[in-house]
């Protein structure tokens, strides 16, 4: 079961039904064009880039509409900084 | 400053704005200016769970005045030195640069955040099979464009739908689809089943049989008594995905 399957299972009192006309389409079963513009990416951003720079790029590559939930690490300049002047210890958790 | 970063596409923008109010959780590490106790240090970040103050940072895309925010959990992974590894569950729009400052601040020695990473952002986390690089993306694509092959794209991209499966469902008829989609509030006699657990003026999500989402609305009865409704409205529309014409719209011509 797909995720939206499981979703639409949650839905435990019916009230009315109705019989499959032919209309809509899975939203994974989308025209590929379709499927992108009604899509978006879960991402694991690297250190570097703003979430902005990220979006931009992917707007760029992709020629497509995109926008982000909640900025990540947009205030990253004065860390940047200290970054480059100390020995960092950072283990990956 | 690294993590999750949801990144909504064409009408999935849309909803992915929606998850910049919802909670977030983070490991970051703060680093002291000078030497502390543990005990004290345990203390002090102790002192930080509940309700905080914060004016958010210099550089920051809000208004600077101080406002309060909820520190859901705080907790010290590691403590070595003068290096803080903390694990942070907050409220949206909780500086974690400013609350490793303000740590320092009041152990008296001074801090700063010295590495911070994302992993947590509304109901998505770290362990989701769904994260991709942007390596990834980037391949996928490029699969797409160059060799026609789409199967790798549909994997790194996801429905929108997949954004809010936290809400409650409401499953529709076909004919109340359009003129959802031109703006108008759900009528009982468009609902076909609906979640047992909606409340009155809860967020619920309007699908298709398909499982198209159609809008994101907010409920005007609880399930008890939508089941027993003939007539009236059940839900407002909030945010609507599906568009104008999609499904014919059996509303217009009577």
């Amino acid at each position: 079961m797909n995720l939206i399957e499981k979703v639409l299972s949650e839905a435990d009192i019916v009230k009315a039904t109705e019989p499959d006309k032919g209309l809509g389409v899975s939203p994974y079963e989308r025209p590929i064009n379709e499927y992108l513009m009604k899509g978006f990416i879960l991402l694991d951003k690297p250190r570097g880039p703003s979430s902005h720079e990220v979006v931009a790029w992917i707007k760029k590559v992709m020629n497509i509409k995109a926008g982000h939930g909640g900025t990540l690490g947009y205030s990253s300049g004065r860390s940047q900084s200290v970054r480059l002047t100390s020995n960092r210890s950072w283990k990956r958790y | 400053m690294s993590g999750l970063l949801p990144i909504g596409l064409g009408r999935g923008t849309k909803l992915v704005k929606l998850l910049s109010g919802s909670g977030k959780e983070y490991v970051c590490l703060a680093r002291l200016h000078g030497d502390v106790e543990e005990n004290e240090i345990r203390r002090v970040i102790n002192l930080f769970q509940g309700k905080i103050y914060q004016r958010p940072p210099v550089r920051s895309s809000v208004k600077r005045a101080i406002r309060i925010r909820t520190i859901y959990s705080i907790e010290i992974l590691e403590l070595k030195g003068r290096d803080i590894l903390l694990k942070v569950k907050c409220e949206a729009g909780t500086y974690m640069r400013k609350l490793c400052y303000d740590i320092g601040e009041v152990l008296g020695v001074g801090a700063h955040m010295d590495e911070l990473r994302r992993i947590g952002v509304g109901h998505f986390n770290e362990s989701d099979e769904r994260l991709v690089t942007l390596h990834e993306v980037f391949g996928a694509y490029m699969l797409w464009k160059e060799r026609q092959y789409e199967d790798e794209l549909r994997r790194v991209v996801r429905p929108m739908e997949e954004i809010v499966t936290n809400l409650p469902p409401i499953i529709i008829r076909d004919s109340a689809v359009d003129a959802i989609a031109h703006g108008a509030s759900l009528a009982a006699p468009g609902v076909l089943s609906f979640s047992s657990k909606i409340n009155k003026g809860d967020l619920v999500a309007l699908y298709t049989k398909k499982g198209e989402l159609v809008a994101i609305s907010r409920t005007l009865y609880s399930a008890k008594e939508i089941l027993g409704m003939e007539s009236g409205l059940v839900a407002e529309s909030l945010r609507i995905f599906m568009e104008p014409g999609r499904y014919p719209s059996f509303w217009k011509d009577k």
